[in-house]
């Protein structure tokens, strides 16, 4: 790891770290809240204008469709 | 001074007592500190409006504690200037250390690469000092080239008692085996042990990946294994989450896993 570059180096996994570390690992090794609290100072402040709100909906459809989907096969 | 802080981030001083260079890049400090650390546990070392960087204690003694470190950074960098008398700011002991209780009373096999073996040398030297405290020892430690031997003197004293593979990846050189760490796995005779037997292994990531695929093909039973990480680490006390795998803090539950957690920690 010393002087190694960066681990993750894809814009794809920086924001599945982000989405994990608010919503789900937090609370999964400590038991008491979720890292986010509903606040969206970050959804006003974002220069790339990216919603934590629309992509934690768009997680939910597609989790939906999937278990949807194995339902039915 | 009480080394007992209200704030638990703030470090203190302390004062380099000696500098040892192993290699060119890779040096040993000696650093007075009156810590109570197990051994595989870590340090945050730091230097004020510089950084800090988590380096494992190498060695611990009455008083003192060792670092082995290389020059790669910022804060790294920085402390090589240092001199003897200097002072450097330590905060912790932090991780979780060895499992010693499920390591006494058995045949031990510690295969390390390169720096790897720095986390393991303060366990070795207990060991050394106490062998009845074990059944046996052996140790596969293997480097890149010569320039990269650390430790010389105590792999010459451990030769005494422990069994041990030396091993170098790309030279040849005489009194030192050629080839990776892993060929050196089938020198070793694990039916003698009776499953009474575990295994240590420290290195580079790919190095520990192949070294426990190597141990899987002879049928070593996981709970066997274990392995010590390095992670890139921020606070060191679980809060921040820079060390985080998944829902695993490495700073908190490591950065020592057994190989059936070790495993599945992929980034």
């Amino acid at each position: 790891m010393a002087g190694q570059k960066e681990i993750r180096s894809k814009a794809s996994e920086r924001m599945r770290y982000k989405v994990l570390h608010k919503f789900h690992d937090y609370k999964e090794r400590f038991k008491n809240h979720h890292m986010c609290v509903g606040c969206a100072r970050c959804i006003s402040r974002c220069p790339e204008s990216i919603s934590i709100v629309s992509t934690i909906e768009k997680m939910n459809n597609a989790i939906d469709e999937i278990t949807n989907n194995d339902i039915q096969e | 001074m009480s080394q007992q802080n209200k704030n638990p981030m703030s470090p203190c001083a302390c004062k380099i007592l000696s500098i040892t260079k192993e290699t060119d890049i890779e040096w040993t400090f000696r650093i007075e500190s009156s810590f109570q650390a197990n051994h595989g546990q870590f340090m945050q070392l730091s230097i004020p409006k510089t950084g800090e960087a988590p380096i494992s204690i190498s060695g611990i003694g009455d008083g003192y504690m060792d670092f082995t470190l290389r020059a790669v950074g910022k804060v790294t960098n920085e402390i090589f200037e240092k001199q003897v008398g200097d002072y450097l700011y330590l905060r912790g002991p932090y991780g979780n250390g060895w499992p010693c209780e499920k390591l006494e009373g058995k045949h031990l096999i510690f295969i390390t690469g390169g720096t790897g073996l720095a986390p393991v040398r303060s366990l070795l030297n207990k060991f050394y000092n106490n062998m009845n405290l074990v059944k046996s020892v052996t140790l596969i430690s293997g480097f890149k080239n010569k320039e990269s031997i650390l430790f010389k003197n105590e792999l010459v004293k451990w030769k005494e008692k422990f069994k041990t593979f030396y091993t170098l990846d790309n030279d040849n050189i005489k009194g030192w085996n050629s080839g990776l760490v892993t060929n050196f796995i089938k020198e070793i005779d694990f039916t003698s042990y009776e499953n009474n037997y575990a295994l240590i292994v420290v290195g580079p990531p790919i190095m520990m990946k192949f070294t426990g695929l190597e141990l899987e093909k002879h049928n070593v039973p996981d709970e066997n294994i274990w392995m010590s990480f390095e992670r890139k680490m921020s606070c060191a006390i679980g809060k921040c989450g820079h060390c985080r795998i998944d829902e695993t803090y490495v700073c908190l539950d490591g950065p020592i896993f057994p190989y059936k957690k070790a495993k599945k920690l992929i980034d």
